[in-house]
């Protein structure tokens, strides 16, 4: 089931309205029940997959449980039994055909016999999601930080809890496995406060992410028919649409679950507002940062490693998330130069630091921090060139003419010749189109702007009720008249 | 707490809409309606009353039409390619209610509401692959803008499940407030002129298609959308249970442009299998040699007949229909009167 789709307009109130009125012994059956039956407005045979993920998980931890802490050895058959499964489940929708085209490749470069059959294999909605959070869950049953969970009703109910089962935040144990056991009452802010950060999140995905959409596929889909300014202009607003598309299917994962009184990890922090990549990634996709930190960076030595190891750690880590994004080079790609900034910046730390005295910047931190935060933004969007582009010859294409063909694209998009601001400024749609999708930019950065010093829906419950009201009546109505219903799926659902 | 909620939160839904109407109550019945541009900055309330493709003078006649032997439905190809004037000079009485884009979950709401009324013997559906990927969402909206908001209407536009449509659904409302449909205006188009019956025809001229223009035809797949195709089962149990003759037809596009579809064979092979499990003739008529249709003259564009094709076409479908048994009963030719549009042009 989409978030955005009116089959949810009634789903989740009335999972919502139950949750509250059932005994609380009772709700989590509802929230299980409920769990199941979103995964499976998508797919019903496919749910197979979450009870053998379930069970798998849950046997493990408590053989795990059955030893000391101390005894690891005996635990670690346990692990490893997990590990596999889970993995071997996501190589197997995920990975398998992109491996085996991989070395079919590489067999006919060889010129050696390859001949393992291909798959034709639909990717479970939210496989990698829900596969990481049950990672988690057993590694931290290994390591002792958590004990495993008795109850299978609520650990079923951990792996599959549908506001954030198919696209994340990607939860910890330590924090949602308690919250499932707590008794939750009615609260009046929650809800509220729920309600609203659903209501910005439809508006991000609806009004800015699928209206943008239409343009990007426009120059992503043909993008040899352009040079200069479109290219820019489709890359840009790319950014501003999978920020939204995700962010927004975050904010109302993280406001449904509020209505009900559960506290998720914020996953988004303001990060096109970022000074440095890291920094970046620190705002980013919150939860699956911090998963890749505590279970691959870490472990394997992150920073406390000599310095050329270190850079391996990073740079590892940043292409183990790429290909965590999907299968396909493209992906490969964008991990690795994201990994590639990251030690880039630590190669060149000094010498940026000298350049930076040498320009006198460090004297003039508002002009320094606008430059930092441009140049991270105009860094990250080169790189959602690979993370959107179709195959790699598209994305070498579009970096190759981002700023080609400049004079000349804007000449025609000033002179308008044979209607080509409309497809070159435009990019296929409206002037009115186009201009709605940037507006819808400008009160995002302006919203984002104000959440700096605070909590926007915090600062908004300050104000009289009919002021909140008319706040509340723009907002829906500016869904309603400039959202994009065409029942587009969240992108990160194919991750 | 929870009665506070519940009130606040009426308070919003009520003043929501409240606010919600009175925008678009400003939006079209206030701004100018001769200025376009004025038009085009609320996406989602859209209204296209008297616009492209004649639907408002179609759906107007249909409403009073009764009693017609065969009737065509299906998007812009049917609606450019069967002449009513030809089938009337053999002796077929017929009615045209091809619109833009229609999808085959249009078709549907359109047969169920005109069925009764306009009492074909034959119901001949164009399959077209343009339109069979579809959602149904753009011919939706130019249905309901242009015809009575009755059940049948509601109906579909309930089942779309779409937040546009819902949103164009309330601007019709909204505008029939100000202009009643009957006295909305139909636009005129230099390109095409409406011909009483449903059909029509192109009046652009010839050899308007360039060699150029044919190249750049880009590579296409033909799917059926799984709405598109759970609805033609509808449709088929619909006919049968009205006892009406079902025939599926392909109409003819460019021969440049058929090369272009990667799976055609797949794709006809499909919509023969289903005629042939459901007993329904099948002519496809983009595999007719005989019908020898010249790009550059019988398309005014790339996938729509012009006059002469579609007299070529016709004249054709027509033998076929006879020599197949399918007209199979006699048919007087009743002479029509000189049919009015419903409303001026």
């Amino acid at each position: 089931m989409l978030f955005n789709s009116l089959d949810f307009l009634v789903f989740f109130p009335t999972v919502a309205a139950l949750y509250f009125l059932l005994p609380y012994r009772l709700r989590w059956v509802l929230l299980l029940i409920a769990s199941y039956t979103f995964y499976m407005f998508w797919r019903v045979d496919y749910a197979i997959i979450l009870v053998i993920s379930t069970l798998i998980d849950y046997v493990c931890s408590r053989m795990m449980d059955r030893y000391a802490e101390s005894e690891r050895a005996k635990r670690k058959p346990w692990l490893w039994l997990s590990l596999l499964s889970n993995l071997g489940i996501l190589f197997t929708f995920k990975y398998y055909n992109f491996f085996n085209e991989a070395a079919a490749d590489l067999a006919r470069l060889l010129d050696v016999p390859y001949a393992a059959p291909a798959f034709e294999l639909l990717l479970p909605m939210g496989i990698s999601f829900y596969t990481f959070q049950t990672m988690s869950y057993t590694i931290d049953v290994y390591y002792g930080r958590i004990k495993a969970e008795k109850h299978l009703g609520i650990f079923a109910l951990f792996v599959t809890f549908f506001p954030q089962l198919v696209a994340g935040p990607i939860e910890r144990a330590g924090n949602l496995l308690g919250q499932l056991k707590e008794k939750h009452d009615f609260n009046y802010q929650n809800a509220a406060n729920g309600l609203k950060l659903m209501a910005w999140g439809l508006f991000k995905k609806i009004v800015i992410a699928d209206r943008l959409a239409v343009m990007v596929n426009h120059v992503y889909n043909n993008p040899t028919d352009y040079e200069g300014i479109p290219l820019i202009i489709g890359t840009v607003f790319f950014a501003f649409q999978i920020y939204c598309d995700f962010s927004g299917y975050s904010d109302i994962a993280i406001g449904a679950a509020q209505v009900m009184g559960f506290r998720l990890m914020e996953n988004f922090r303001r990060p096109y507002f970022s000074k440095s990549i890291r920094e970046f990634w620190a705002r980013w996709h919150i939860s699956l940062s911090t998963w890749f930190r505590d279970y691959l960076y870490i472990p394997l030595g992150g920073n406390r490693v000599v310095k050329w190891r270190w850079y391996y750690n990073l740079f590892i880590v940043f292409l183990v998330s790429g290909i965590w994004h999907g299968a396909n080079w493209t992906f490969v790609v964008w991990g690795a130069l994201h990994g590639f900034y990251l030690v880039f910046a630590e190669l060149t730390k000094r010498r940026r630091n000298a350049a930076v005295d040498a320009l006198g910047l460090a004297g003039r931190p508002q002009t320094y921090k606008v430059a930092q935060i441009g140049t991270t933004f105009a860094l990250v969007c080169l790189a959602w060139v690979f993370f959107r582009a179709n195959t790699i010859g598209d994305a070498w294409y579009i970096t190759t003419h981002l700023f080609s063909g400049l004079a000349e694209t804007a000449q025609a998009i000033v002179t308008n010749e044979d209607g080509a601001r409309g497809n070159l400024l435009y990019l296929g749609q409206s002037r009115e189109i186009f201009t709605i999708g940037l507006l819808a930019i400008l009160v995002l950065m302006l919203v984002e702007l104000a959440q700096r010093s605070g909590s926007l829906r915090l600062a908004i419950s300050s104000y009289p009720f009919p002021v909140r009201v008319a706040a509340y009546n723009i907002l829906i109505a500016s869904i309603l008249l400039f959202g994009s219903f065409s029942e587009s799926e969240f992108i990160y659902f194919q991750f | 707490m929870k009665k506070l909620f519940f009130f606040r939160g009426f308070i919003v839904i009520a003043t929501t809409f409240i606010f919600y109407s009175l925008v678009s109550f400003l939006y079209l019945g206030v701004l100018p309606t001769e200025s376009n541009s004025f038009r085009n900055w609320i996406p989602n309330l859209l209204n296209t009353a008297g616009g492209y493709g004649y639907t408002l003078l179609r759906l107007n006649e249909a409403e009073k039409a009764t009693d017609v032997d065969m009737l065509f439905i299906g998007s812009s190809q049917v609606n450019r390619g069967f002449d009513v004037r030809i089938f009337e000079k053999n002796g077929l009485e017929a009615f045209n209610l091809g619109t833009s884009a229609q999808t085959l979950f249009n078709s549907y709401y359109l047969l169920k509401e005109y069925l009764p009324t306009l009492k074909p013997e034959y119901v001949v559906l164009d399959l077209y692959w343009g339109v069979a990927k579809n959602d149904g969402i753009e011919p939706a909206i130019d249905i309901l803008s242009n015809s009575d908001l009755d059940q049948s209407t509601l109906q579909m536009v309930l089942d779309l499940e779409n937040g546009t449509v819902y949103n164009s659904l309330f601007a019709a409302y909204i505008t029939r407030l100000q202009t009643p449909l009957h006295e909305i205006r139909q636009q005129k188009f230099e390109e095409f002129r409406y011909v009483s019956g449903g059909y029509t025809e192109s009046l652009s001229t010839q050899n308007e298609l360039d060699k150029e223009e044919l190249a750049d035809i880009e590579y296409q797949k033909a799917t059926i959308h799984d709405l598109q195709l759970a609805y033609l089962q509808k449709i088929i149990r619909l006919c049968k249970s009205h006892n009406k003759k079902l025939i599926f037809v392909m109409t003819p596009v460019t021969k440049e442009y058929k090369r272009k579809v990667v799976n055609y064979s797949s794709y006809t092979s499909t919509i023969a299998r289903i005629a042939r499990e459901n007993n329904i003739p099948y002519f496809d008529y983009n595999e007719r040699k005989e019908l020898s249709l010249i790009s550059s003259t019988d398309f005014s564009d790339m996938n729509h007949l012009s006059q002469s094709g579609a007299e070529k076409f016709d004249k054709l479908f027509i033998s076929d229909l006879k020599s197949s048994g399918i007209l199979n009963h006699s048919l007087t030719i009743q002479p029509k009167q000189d049919k009015q549009p419903y409303a001026p042009l």
